[in-house]
């Protein structure tokens, strides 16, 4: 009889199945054998099983948009999660009007990366922009700057509307986590004489691990997709100043028709990312 | 309450027969219309001019007015603006669902499209055809010409024009410039004096180098040196150290290399800045109330002596699919349809209509009264011209020098690589990949 179910119960999950591989696992693994070619798009592909890979491997360009794409994810982990988990807390103390700003600060996240992007490209026009203006207002105009093809600036400047598009997801994220924590636990500690710092590192921190092992893998997987803020606000430039690893293997993609190497490049970006969440996991595990 | 619902049904009653009486009677339209469309050809036609493109309102009308005129063809049109159309492109060829009709740029994005077959060679449609004969200027299908085919028809001429801002040249007591000496001093005079010299983004800074260049060279020189016959030498040389030189004295605006053409033509508009090098489609973006203090002049020679260069070709052409050149039928009425958008009327419209100054076309005749006065003035300047090349990046270099062409000129500008460094490094690229249209 229990075999029976079992049957029965199989049978039921065929569909989900058949669609998880059709569109999950088939497109991964046709990414994985096209990054194996050499492809224009309309020609007949080329089997050059590593060639791809060994080219990566020497690519100065591949470094560079890696190194930009790790100092993403470290603005999102000394920036975005802080600042998500502060709002979040923020709420969590039940200030007046805590409803209208939950949804305020969360407003971002729905909005389109265009208009986002649209909006940080006025901010930082050189010559236009709100931020030189206000800069040179206020007696600071030696500090104006070409925000996105400063060396020194771009790689931030090109960031920023990304940090600030997903802090209210974090926010959301960790706001769900406090909820969780047992009010006896928080009341334990005051009574023991906690003060704010004490209880925030000591108490709340620890208690919403689980919920900031997402943040940190969902953060990372974020900052290694992006390519649209780069794409909008330079477009990878000057002389691929500002790429991240995404606008990299987007732009070899669909730019330069270079489909078999910008799939080698996806497939190492997500052997990185699969690596960078296993050390997450690991890391917060063993803590 | 069964009052209330008795005074629903008779307000819905009514609403449901009128409108399922209106739905009988579309779907009796529809057979109708259906009769008709069955006996029709159906063209899948895929193009970019629509939403901001200048020629969307010339081109998206000639193609819905030829589908009315034409009860026999049912045109079914898709549309990606601008670069969108290259992945659109590519993405239904390879998965043998091309469009029949379609326009792209010329050999440097089409060459794979040539080698492939996807769009046949229609030399034999071209020269059995007597309506086209003398209707485009010279070198109009060197773009499209591989190997001894021709793959399409040009519908889009492109070319750079110098434009100062006379106003502002007197105000700050600055000569016009005529040669590059002179053009050095007037933008050491304007940055001096605070102004930002050139309203330009990274690509007008490349266009000024290529005319830097091209003004020692002939067309044949600067087929030479991108089949990689002739390499480069001096004369790449010494325009890429001019435009260096230019970038370190500050002609160019803050923020040039990520700027949009359009962005770069507002400070013109603003009085920003007194000169301007751009791609002519730019030009209906000029402020109607500071045309009078704005002249089209010649770019300033390299040295004396040099002829006054041009820089101009043809950029969009319209294909047909190699299924609809296969099927007779079809063939037939993508060739219409090709000769249509093509044609002197859609040239002269978009002249008029359109503010873009399109010269793929001779035959065209524009009524100068109609047309914006910078226009006529660029006519007259593409006239008087010399020496008329063609942009490197727009025909004469394979794909994949294009995509290491401009990050090398942006980094020259930076001030990344030397001007000799530059010169080798091109040399390499073009060895690497020579252009190999002209092969037999």
């Amino acid at each position: 009889m229990v075999q029976q179910n079992r049957w029965t119960l199989s049978l039921f999950a065929i569909p989900t199945l058949l669609f998880y591989l059709y569109f999950f696992i088939s497109p991964l693994t046709n990414t994985l054998f096209d990054s194996f070619v050499e492809w224009d798009g309309i020609s007949d592909k080329v089997f050059i099983f590593l060639n791809n890979y060994m080219e990566i491997l020497q690519d100065p360009v591949f470094y560079s948009a890696l190194l930009n794409s790790f100092y993403w994810v470290a603005l999102v982990i000394t920036v975005q999660i802080p600042i998500g988990f502060f709002l979040a807390y923020f709420l969590y103390q039940k200030v007046k009007g805590f409803r209208i700003l939950r949804t305020v600060y969360f407003i971002p996240v729905v909005t389109s990366s265009v208009a986002i992007a649209l909006i940080f490209s006025f901010i930082y026009d050189p010559i236009f922009g709100l931020l030189n203006n206000t800069l040179n207002i206020i007696g600071l105009g030696h500090l104006t700057t070409d925000w996105l093809a400063n060396p020194v600036t771009a790689v931030t400047a090109v960031a920023l509307p990304f940090v600030w598009n997903f802090i209210g997801l974090m926010m959301i994220i960790l706001y769900s986590g406090l909820q969780t924590v047992p009010d006896e636990l928080i009341e334990a500690g005051e009574m023991d004489g906690v003060n704010a710092r004490q209880k925030i590192v000591h108490i709340i921190l620890p208690s919403i691990k689980p919920v900031l092992t997402i943040c940190l893998v969902l953060g990372v997987t974020y900052a290694f997709k992006q390519f649209d803020y780069v794409l909008l606000l330079t477009n990878g430039g000057p002389v691929h100043l500002t790429e991240v690893s995404g606008s990299y293997m987007y732009n070899q993609g669909f730019s330069e028709n270079n489909y078999g190497y910008g799939n080698a490049i996806a497939i190492t970006m997500m052997v990185i990312v699969v690596g960078l969440a296993f050390i997450i996991n690991k890391v917060l595990k063993e803590d | 309450m069964g009052k209330k619902s008795l005074l629903y049904s008779l307000l819905i009653i009514p609403v449901l027969l009128v409108s399922a009486c209106q739905q009988e009677e579309a779907a009796e339209e529809g057979k109708t219309d259906g009769n008709e469309q069955e006996d029709a050809l159906t063209l899948d036609v895929l193009h970019s001019f629509t939403g901001e493109q200048p020629q969307a309102p010339v081109i998206e009308p000639a193609f819905e007015t030829f589908d009315e005129e034409h009860s026999d063809i049912n045109l079914q049109i898709e549309t990606a603006g601008g670069n969108d159309i290259e992945q659109v492109l590519r993405t239904q060829v390879s998965a043998d669902d091309a469009p029949d009709v379609f326009t792209h740029w010329g050999m440097r994005r089409s060459e794979s499209y040539f080698q492939n077959g996807d769009i046949p060679d229609i030399s034999e449609l071209i020269e059995s055809d007597s309506e086209l004969e003398g209707m485009f200027r010279e070198g109009s299908y060197t773009p499209v010409t591989y190997q001894g085919g021709v793959f399409g028809l040009p519908i889009l001429s492109y070319s750079y024009h110098f434009i100062v801002n006379t106003e502002m040249f007197e105000e700050y007591e600055v000569s016009v410039p005529t040669n590059y000496d002179e053009l050095k001093e007037a933008v050491t005079t304007f940055q001096e004096n605070g102004v930002i010299p050139f309203a330009a983004n990274n690509h007008s800074a490349r266009y000024m180098l290529l005319n830097l260049f091209s003004q020692h060279k002939t067309q044949e020189e600067m087929i030479e040196h991108a089949t990689g016959e002739e390499p480069f030498g001096d004369a790449l040389y010494t325009a890429a150290e001019r435009v260096q030189e230019l970038a370190e004295l500050g002609a160019f605006p803050d923020g040039y290399m990520s700027m949009e053409s359009a962005q770069a033509v507002q400070l013109l508009n603003a009085g920003q800045s007194p000169m301007y090098y751009q791609m002519d489609w730019t030009l209906g973006h000029l402020d109607e109330n500071q045309m009078e203090k704005l002249d089209i002049i010649p770019f300033p020679l390299a040295s004396d002596g040099l002829p006054q260069t041009t820089i101009s070709g043809n950029g969009q052409f319209i294909y047909m699919s190699n299924e609809a050149y296969e099927d007779p039928d079809k063939r037939e009425a993508a060739w219409e349809l090709m000769k249509k958008i093509a044609s002197p009327e859609i040239g002269r419209q978009i002249i008029e209509e359109a503010s873009v100054l399109d010269l793929s076309n001779s035959e065209v005749e524009f009524d100068e009264s109609n047309v914006n006065p910078i226009l006529v003035e660029a006519f007259e300047d593409q006239q008087s011209a010399e020496n008329i090349v063609p942009s490197y990046d727009e025909e004469l270099f394979a794909s994949e020098v294009e995509n290491e062409y401009w990050p090398l000129v942006d980094s020259l500008l930076l001030g990344d690589i030397t001007p000799q460094e530059f010169v080798d490094e091109m040399n390499n690229i073009i060895q690497e990949y020579p252009n190999v249209q002209f092969d037999e």
